[in-house]
């Protein structure tokens, strides 16, 4: 069986997605997990000018797109079993919209209590429950849920949700997590450093708390790992790496795997830079864990992670310009979807075929420097000299 | 120094802040804490700039802290008179929210050993909300080092309103212990930004009650 590490360095740009007017981040991304004979497998981007756009995966052309305007949009996520793309707002609302067709409004609006600012969200895999986290307002900081399946009846409704959690967490909750099979489990991580796992199924919060992991940072990614996913790590925003197994919450084993306070500085990159984490990526296959990471220029790295530690794997490199913010690896055909701060949608498949490539420099969005600075043409002052 | 301030800057502005006179009176420990305004920096779109920094001197000399401990800790912390609580200490707490409240406010950060750290949700999620679940006790030798570690540790997040505070030490502290302090801290936060020094707008240090003080 192909290990990862070795498809991973095999991948070759196959598609870049075409310059679009409004260059923005690509801050997320996911695609649609139902492959519909004929039509087009849809990829939903999550940008950051606060709007979602459908691309076409194989081609990467836009289709469509949705905004939250005059909010932001948090997350991406299609529904399990249908074209439903839902994000988070930070008007306290969770949309959804029908990624296959194009219409402004959204089919589904998740109504937040008041004052709510969802920062982060997940739809659980049967498609039953949203969770969106809030930003800390006053002090409090929320998990709120909501009943997602659709009613037959109504077209267009919204939603009030099912009840909150709010007591596990006082900072900004910036990651929900459901668990990849059981629909009961979710985990949030805050900026307050907390990892939380809780059993949905359970009555009221406190029992429905399993248990809380500590990162003593500020969470900005986390995940399920492992055989049966009894697993999670997470990432903090000052690119720290920590991992737990769930399994030994009820034996006299350790239930931390790894903690790593800073990676870029225990990775060993031999020549190379290692500037921030991006995610981790898990393989059912060969259960093991990877951790993506990259350089301000836009090279993404792949690391391998066991307990002993990360080990730089390999590289993927001549494709983004600038900071890399988001990816998605596909089982099906081991294709890697990236996206970046270059505003670059990047589509890389295994294949033997190098194709020549040229980085778009021009991409790259000009700083608010530049854009303030009014550079002053050289005739204007030859001429005044003149006088 | 990677950053832009130059070495000479920083002794002088630290000499500054530590001894300059001042008028006023008061009991307390004027805290020192750097702040840094950010440019080129969109906190709308570009990563979240929040984490921990660790620094080499206490913040706070007063800095009080709790081992909830395993048997081993426990004793550890008892002979240097720190204070600790070991599983039955813990358990009698039974999810009593007013007596979890009072551990959360007593002390101004918390150590579990990891087998304790497990049973935290017995206590209810009285420790998370106050902000004092416990860090783990690391496997380091002695536990004066690992309690020291944890009050080296100073949390910074970016909100919206910039310039970003950071408590970076005490007045009491000697001019090289608070220089070095502040050495770490802009060493640490420039290297999260992606355009490093170019994202960094100003840096100043300021304690409690006095004015800022330019760094850069």
């Amino acid at each position: 069986m192909e290990k990862i590490e070795e498809q991973f360095a095999n991948l070759h740009i196959v598609k870049c997605s075409l310059g679009t007017k409004e260059p923005t981040y690509l801050l997320g991304i996911d695609t649609s997990k139902t492959v519909q004979a004929g039509k087009e497998n849809l990829v939903a981007v999550l940008c950051s000018n606060g709007s979602i756009r459908i691309y076409d995966k194989e081609r990467l052309n836009v289709l469509r797109e949705f905004s939250g305007y005059p909010g932001l949009l948090n997350g991406v996520r299609f529904a399990n079993s249908c074209d439903s793309v839902y994000s988070a707002c930070t008007d306290g609302t969770v949309k959804c919209w029908d990624a296959r067709v194009a219409r402004e409004k959204p089919v589904q609006l998740f109504k937040g209590y008041p004052s709510n600012i969802f920062i982060s969200f997940d739809i659980n895999c049967n498609d039953h429950i949203i969770c969106a986290g809030t930003e800390k307002v006053d002090d409090d900081a929320l998990l709120v849920f909501w009943d997602a399946r659709m009613s037959s009846q109504n077209l267009s409704t919204t939603k009030d949700p099912l009840g909150a959690y709010s007591e596990t967490h006082s900072d900004d909750v910036t990651q929900v997590r459901f668990h990849p099979s059981n629909p009961n489990m979710v985990v949030s991580g805050s900026s307050d450093g907390l990892v939380n796992v809780f059993d949905i199924n359970i009555d009221n919060e406190e029992d429905a708390l399993v248990t809380t992991c500590n990162s003593i940072s500020s969470v900005s990614c986390i995940g399920w790992s492992g055989k049966s996913y009894k697993q999670i790590y997470c990432m903090t925003h000052d690119e720290g790496f920590y991992w737990w197994d769930l399994n030994h919450l009820d034996t006299d084993e350790p239930v931390t795997r790894l903690n790593i306070q800073d990676v870029r500085e225990v990775v060993n990159m031999k020549e190379d830079a290692l500037d921030y984490l991006i995610g981790g990526l898990y393989h059912e296959k060969t259960d093991t864990l990877h951790v993506i990471g990259g350089t301000n220029k836009g090279r993404i790295h792949l690391m391998n992670c066991s307990m002993s530690g990360l080990t730089h794997v390999t590289s993927l490199q001549g494709g983004h310009a600038a900071t890399v913010r988001s990816f998605c690896w596909n089982v099906q055909d081991d294709s890697l979807l990236t996206g970046g701060e270059d505003a670059q949608l990047l589509l890389w498949k295994p294949g033997a075929i190098e194709k020549t490539f040229t980085k778009k420099e021009s991409m790259k969005i000009a700083s608010s420097v530049h854009q303030r600075v009014r550079v002053h043409s050289n005739d204007s002052y030859k001429r005044r000299k003149k006088q | 120094m990677s950053s832009k301030v130059s070495r000479y800057t920083l002794q002088e502005a630290v000499r500054e802040v530590l001894h300059r006179n001042h008028h006023k009176r008061h009991k307390f420990l004027d805290t020192v804490e750097l702040q840094i305004s950010l440019k080129n920096y969109d906190p709308q779109k570009d990563k979240r700039f929040s984490g921990t920094v660790r620094l080499k001197s206490t913040l706070h000399p007063k800095f009080s802290v709790c081992v909830l401990g395993k048997q081993q800790h426990c004793d550890e912390a008892k002979a240097v008179d720190s204070p600790h609580m070991d599983i039955k200490a813990l358990k009698k707490l039974n999810r009593n929210k007013k007596l979890v409240k009072k551990l959360a406010k007593k002390y101004d950060a918390i150590l579990a050993s990891e087998s304790l750290i497990k049973q935290i949700p017995v206590l209810g999620p009285g420790l998370n909300k106050a902000g004092k679940f416990p860090s783990l006790l690391t496997p380091k030798k002695n536990m004066v080092a690992k309690v020291d570690e944890v009050k080296f540790m100073i949390k910074f997040q970016m909100k919206k309103v910039l310039p970003l505070a950071v408590a970076v030490g005490h007045m009491k502290l000697t001019d090289y212990e608070l220089v070095y302090n502040i050495h770490l801290a802009v060493k640490f936060l420039v290297s999260l930004l992606k355009k490093n020094r170019q994202n960094v707008r100003a840096l100043c240090i300021k304690r409690t009650t006095d004015k800022l003080q330019r760094l850069y």
